[in-house]
């Protein structure tokens, strides 16, 4: 009879205190599955430990009343920077998204409702459903004390293609049909993309100095041992779901974005936008997925008023424009209309998951909304904070995907852009891969 | 003449029940899931009385006939109070049953002790719309959230200017009524009127016998085939501080009695009859018939809490080493649950709620208090290292139950200070005691090896640092430790006779 093992593994670069932060220099947190006669359960693995956030070296905990904050919207994600799954045996890198955060803030919003967020998101990865909220119950919580304080206990999955797949994964030598163990690599984000001050001021208050803690952290995961009695051909290929992930800038009333994917079997595209001049900035939340915006005083929203997706420089999968309500100019009140086209809202979400089976989500007209870019009006956003996005499904009926290792992808969009204001576009890519396995090691079929 | 929806459901066709049936195609009748054929299927719905009934037990006997439906109802309902009385926000009227059996003959098939407070961990897999939207109606449960929007300026819910704000810094109940502000203070939310025994009514709520007997989710009785009378036995609480909630108006009649009216207890049988050919085929061909269940046995152990008020005289439990029992048996989870024999009527949740560790934040340095946890089996622990993490103990119920909980993080852990200062019918939401925070802190284990238990049997350790003295005038005080051990049964129904034994 098969039966599974509880694993708690305890990062392979520990340092000697426990503790682990980007300001002192640890910006690596690496797990070693290793290799043995066993499959490892993808959904069940987790990261666990204790964070906290200080104002400075001291380790100053934030009052209550600091403007001081964390993302609400990704919590604990916003502090991994990428997440590299590597072949223990060979070091072949298996999956790595870049830019985690800015993934899991199309991700979140989308597949989650406000109770989830208020619920089992808060308790497991520190989100909250609004900013307040979080700022008082995460950022500021006394319990982050330095000197014996208890922090903020947390226990969040790494959404990635290889987890979230349906196939246990095997982790037995290459040549028993295996990947030779994992190697799972956390790269932390700067304290400067993770906190940033709510009213814009970068270079005063508890914001300057800022950082977060992490400790006590391990991986926490569950194995499966084969029924032995069961006799099992080795397998030779492991097909998984992957996120690839992309990035650009954008700066002209007429973006025109192109990549060569060099990926066969594509299941969808989406991406969300920032202003560049926020990324890295203690002054803004650099992880804030907001629509374009202009960099005149106010800051006012550049609106998209006609996009559409090509494939090999013809429009593809939507064979025709989205022409968005703003791009109405016979109506005033439709040009001036500060709410997305629900045809670019609809294509993200369905992007990201199938449109019909959405059965929570956060996103709504209040969070999708066009908004001005200052501090004060993009830092006080209700409804799990803002969850715009660009993206379109590719194929949510057979399941495999469509070919673009030799054709390239495209967005062509048109909007308000008329100030020089450089958008920063990050693009991930859900696509089918696969992996074959021999004695010799490892190939990754993307 | 009977009618039949198609499998997508959009059309619907009659049958003769005449028709022959095919005895290739007669699908697994009391299996539930979908069935892939157009076979009408009649229901008839029997109210039936108890045949026995007090304030203390009653018991329905089903007539044997057709397939019983798994979501039949039993209604209840309390008498008029001249004290006001509300059902538990967590568990609504499921407070009543104690104890809950269901008995072919003479042989005990499932049996639930505690079964409130079971429920009360079950019921927190409800997601808040599905409590606010429905359970509120049928069943009294209603735990949901939103989060309260204020003008920070101003510690109520709205702003000198009467608007809502975006900043919502709190989280609180949410059972579809208005916030009431309490001039200069924190916010007031009301029960609403249908969950409420008051001079004028008493109130009524229905309990599905899937929820009393869990093995009825994934089967159905087929009563038809069986010869011996099937009993529905619930035993219920004690009237006096265990069956309903006082408002903190009325926090002087703690202990008040609220009687069942036995007058109005019924149960509402679903029979289901498939074409005659189909149910005598089916009752041929499973003439021996065998299924597995899981039944719960109840574990229960009292923890001492010292006397002290504050957080500066928690209690600290040490290790303790907890056999559960389980021996011999295949057990794949297991359930406990820690609640204040103190907390009753003047809790929101009455006694039916799972305490957490201290949220010190008054000491130095802030701490949160910490349960240190793991399962002992077969010699060996179900975890590598001991668990004290509260978010990976919250992702082990996860596990256990393959559904997350939906409780906030400080209903939960009782950490970060996001609980409203609000009250819900008088009580503050965010007190330690009637309040909501920290009393939803259920572990569960998955016992994933596959094992049987040896003769040893299961051994809980578990260690409770910080637990507040919730007695009003801060004496010793006890705990209650309830574990519930979920096992393996085997069912046999042969020639119409019902046994059955533990795996």
């Amino acid at each position: 009879m098969s039966s599974r093992q509880n694993l708690q593994i305890t990062p392979s670069n520990h340092t000697s205190t426990g503790k682990i932060s980007y300001r002192d220099g640890n910006p690596l947190i690496q797990f070693i599955i290793g290799e043995q006669d066993r499959m490892l359960d993808g959904g069940s693995v987790r990261f666990c430990g204790q964070f906290a956030v200080y104002t400075n070296e001291a380790q100053d905990v934030p009052a209550a009343s600091s403007t001081l904050r964390m993302s609400e919207q990704l919590g604990l994600y916003s502090i991994i920077d990428s997440l590299t799954i590597k072949s223990q045996a060979t070091h072949q890198v298996i999956e790595e998204i870049r830019n985690f955060p800015r993934f899991m803030s199309s991700y979140l919003p989308v597949t989650s409702s406000e109770n989830d967020q208020s619920g089992h998101l808060a308790q497991q990865a520190l989100v909250s459903s609004n900013f307040a909220n979080q700022k008082g119950t995460v950022v500021a919580n006394p319990a982050n004390a330095s000197n014996g304080g208890t922090g903020n206990a947390f226990c969040i999955n790494l959404p990635c293609g290889l987890f979230n797949g349906r196939n246990p994964i095997p982790l037995m030598a290459n040549g028993a049909g295996g990947l030779g163990g994992l190697l799972v690599e956390i790269q932390l984000s700067p304290d400067s993309n993770v906190l940033f001050d709510a009213d814009g001021k970068s270079t005063s208050g508890d914001v300057l100095d800022a950082f977060y803690e992490l400790k006590g952290v391990s991986l926490v995961a569950e194995a499966m041992t084969p029924d032995p009695s069961v006799s099992v051909p080795p397998a030779n290929t492991f097909e998984y779901n992957s996120i690839s992930s992309y990035f650009t800038t954008f700066n002209s009333t007429n973006a025109i974005i192109n990549f060569n994917l060099g990926l066969s079997r594509v299941l969808g595209v989406f991406g969300n936008m920032v202003s560049a001049s926020n990324i890295n900035n203690r002054g803004a939340n650099g992880l804030a997925n907001a629509f374009p915006v202009n960099s005149d005083t106010n800051q006012t929203p550049a609106e998209i008023r006609q996009l559409f997706f090509t494939r090999g420089g013809e429009r593809f999968p939507l064979e025709y424009n989205i022409d968005t309500i703003q791009s109405d100019t016979t109506v005033p009140v439709n040009v001036s209309n500060t709410f997305a086209d629900a045809q670019i809202t609809q294509n993200y979400m369905n992007a990201i998951q199938q449109f019909s089976k959405i059965h929570r989500t956060q996103v709504s007209p209040i969070n999708t909304k066009y908004r001005s870019g200052e501090a004060a009006v993009v830092n006080y956003i209700p409804d799990g904070g803002s969850a715009a996005g660009l993206g379109v499904a590719y194929d949510v009926i057979s399941g495999n995907g469509v070919d673009f290792s030799s054709v390239n992808f495209g967005i062509n969009m048109i909007t308000d852009m008329v100030t020089d204001s450089p958008q920063a576009l990050y693009l991930f890519v859900h696509s089918k891969q696969t992996i074959a396995f021999s004695g010799n090691g490892i190939s990754v079929i993307r | 003449m009977s009618y039949a929806t198609s499998s997508d459901q959009s059309a619907m066709t009659t049958q003769d029940s005449n028709t022959p049936v095919s005895t290739s195609t007669i699908p697994d009748l009391v299996k539930i899931g979908q069935i892939p054929s157009n076979t009408a299927i009649d229901i008839e719905t029997d109210i039936l009385d108890p045949v026995v009934h007090s304030d203390t037990f009653c018991r329905f006997q089903l007539q044997n006939k057709g397939i019983l439906h798994s979501n039949s109802k039993i209604i209840l309902r309390m008498k008029k109070s001249s004290v006001d009385g509300y059902v538990p926000l967590g568990i609504g009227i499921h407070s009543l049953i104690e104890r809950c059996a269901l008995r072919v003959g003479t042989k005990t098939i499932s049996e639930i002790d505690d079964f409130n407070h079971y429920i009360g961990y079950k019921s927190m897999f409800l997601s808040n719309e599905h409590q606010k939207q429905r359970e509120a109606f049928v069943s009294g449960r209603r735990v949901a959230h939103k989060p309260y929007l204020y003008n920070g300026s101003n510690a109520s819910y709205s702003g000198a200017n009467g608007c809502m704000t975006q900043a919502a810094p709190k989280i609180g109940l949410d059972n579809g009524g208005s916030l009431e502000r309490d001039v200069g203070g924190a916010g007031v939310l009301f029960a609403q009127d249908y969950v409420i025994t008051d001079d004028e009514n008493g109130v009524e709520f229905a309990i599905s016998i899937q929820d009393l007997f869990p093995f009825l989710y994934t089967n159905q009785l087929p009563l038809f085939m069986m010869k011996e009378p099937v009993t529905i036995e619930l035993f219920f609480s004690p009237a006096s501080g265990k069956r309903l909630c006082l408002s903190g108006a009325d926090a002087g009649s703690t202990g008040h009695s609220f009687p069942i009216d036995t007058t109005a207890t019924e149960l509402i049988a679903d029979y289901q009859y498939f074409p005659q050919e189909m149910m005598e085929e089916y009752a041929r061909q499973n003439a021996d018939m065998t299924f597995t269940y899981m039944d719960y046995r109840l574990a229960k152990r009292s923890i001492k809490i010292d006397a002290g008020a504050g957080n500066a005289n928690a209690t600290d439990t040490n290790t303790q080493i907890i056999n559960v029992g389980g021996a011999g048996r295949l057990v794949t989870k297991v359930i406990s649950m820690l609640s204040d024999d103190t907390v009753d009527d003047l809790s929101v949740l009455n006694n039916y709620h799972a305490r957490a560790c201290i949220q010190g934040y008054d000491l130095t340095p802030a701490i949160n208090g910490c349960l240190t946890s793991n399962v002992k089996y077969n010699d060996h622990f179900l975890y590598p290292v001991d668990v004290d993490n509260s978010a990976q103990q919250f992702y082990n119920v996860v596990q256990a139950e393959g559904m997350v909980p939906f409780v906030t993080r400080e209903e939960y852990a009782n950490q970060g200070t996001g609980m409203t200062l609000a009250s819900y019918e008088g009580v503050s939401q965010s007190n330690d005691t009637s309040g909501l925070v920290g009393k939803f802190f259920y572990q569960a284990y998955k016992l994933n090896r596959n094992e049987r238990i040896n003769q040893r049997g299961i051994e809980l350790y578990q260690r409770y640092d910080g637990l507040l003295n919730l007695k009003g005038d801060a004496s010793a005080s006890t705990c209650t430790l309830r574990s519930y051990l979920e096992l393996v049964r085997v069912a046999t129904l042969k020639d119409g006779v019902m046994e059955t034994f533990l795996a």
